[in-house]
């Protein structure tokens, strides 16, 4: 079974209506597959229509892999006051989602929990 | 002007100073309160020439037309069998094929109806210019409001058009010359095809409040016309930004390439 089993803590994501965006989220990601990881940050590719964030995940193992989180377009997150350079490599975050259908390293970021507490959204819950 | 008054009018404008790409800027000539916050339940502004001024840049309240333009109509949209099995396609397909999810434009109404995403309208006496982000690449439209007439369409196109008329104080917009490309919504992915005429009936409630009243009249796909009523607010003291489809990776990654 994938490492990703032993990361996955099944928190609370607050009930999110289905998450389609310009594209269907469930073209990609499984709303029955919610993560909730922590881990430091290794890039940020600030793009639109989506934004990435990777992060090394560590399991219990020790053992790290990196993930890719796609997120909300970069106009957004500036409105939300998430700008390119609020989280830089080497901070520690953590990402509530969706993992992707495909079982990869790739996630749909629901919340981020930034270095200094603040949550913000990562995808646009009325887009 | 009070000495108060001049302190605040100083911190005023050092606060628009600092602001990042124009987030946060006061917007000239909106009315405001004594306290300096936008009074969004003023009287419509108005024109030289004595028409509602459309101006602002504005926000769908939700994105629930987007979801489904056709939320309002009793029924929902009275789709044709092959529109009707297009739909269903779609979705059985997980909306692979939107072409918003390819970068392509979004299409009209669907332009105006994505939440979180924002538009402004640039109003001069012969035209009505809207700029639209759009979640793919920014997308302008021409509303000609000089008297002339819709063109002969030779070429469709993914907004079509526009020209517009005065009924009282509704700015009545007609649009034809539409491709057959576009969705006009994205879960119910009601196609459109090149009969697509779109009606939009602009009216400004006061300075906070824009509706959109929109008639999708499109007999190639619909038996008969059917209406949507699009809620839309004012976004004071801000501007809108560019977007530009940068992420084509992430495109080719999302359609299952």
């Amino acid at each position: 079974m994938k490492k990703l089993a032993l990361m996955l803590a099944f928190g609370a994501i607050a009930a999110v209506a289905p998450l389609s965006a310009h594209h269907s989220f469930a073209a990609e990601y499984d709303m029955n597959k919610p993560l909730n990881v922590t881990g430091t940050v290794t890039k940020v590719d600030w793009l639109n229509p989506h934004a990435h964030i990777y992060i090394d995940v560590k399991d219990a193992s020790g053992k790290v892999a990196n993930w890719e989180f796609e997120m909300q377009a970069p106009n957004q997150l500036i409105r939300s006051g998430f700008t390119r350079t609020t989280v830089k490599p080497g901070d520690v975050i953590t990402i509530e989602g969706y993992a992707a259908k495909d079982g990869s390293n790739l996630g749909n970021a629901v919340n981020i929990t930034l270095p200094d507490g603040r949550k913000i959204k990562g995808r646009n819950p009325d887009a | 002007m009070s000495r108060l008054s001049r302190i605040f009018a100083l911190v005023v404008v050092l606060a628009a100073a600092a602001s990042a790409q124009w987030l946060s800027y006061p917007t000239p000539g909106l009315p405001r309160t004594a306290d300096h916050k936008p009074n969004l339940a003023a009287p419509t502004p108005k024109t030289a020439d004595g028409k509602p001024d459309f101006t602002g840049v504005w926000l769908p309240d939700s994105g629930a037309h987007y979801r489904d333009l056709s939320m309002d109509f009793p029924g929902g949209a009275p789709a044709l069998p092959w529109a009707k099995q297009i739909s269903e396609k779609r979705d059985a397909d997980n909306h692979k094929d939107d072409p918003l999810a390819l970068c392509l434009p979004p299409g009209v109404p669907r332009v105006e109806t994505h939440g979180g995403h924002m538009f402004k309208i640039v109003q001069t006496p012969r035209e009505v210019v809207i700029l639209y982000e759009t979640s793919a690449n920014d997308v302008f439209r021409e509303v000609f409001t000089d008297g002339r007439p819709l063109p002969e369409i030779t070429q469709p196109s993914w907004k079509g058009y526009s020209i517009g008329k005065w009924e009282g104080d509704t700015l009545v917009v007609d649009t034809k010359g539409f491709n057959s490309k576009g969705w006009l919504d994205t879960y119910k992915a009601h196609p459109q095809t090149e009969m697509l005429h779109v009606t939009e009936r602009f009216r400004r409630l006061n300075v906070g409040k824009l509706e959109i009243g929109v008639t999708i009249d499109d007999p190639g796909a619909y038996s008969k016309p059917w209406t949507a009523t699009l809620p839309i607010h004012l976004v004071p003291d801000t501007e809108i930004m560019e977007t530009v489809c940068e992420d084509s990776e992430g495109m080719l990654h999302q359609v299952g390439k």
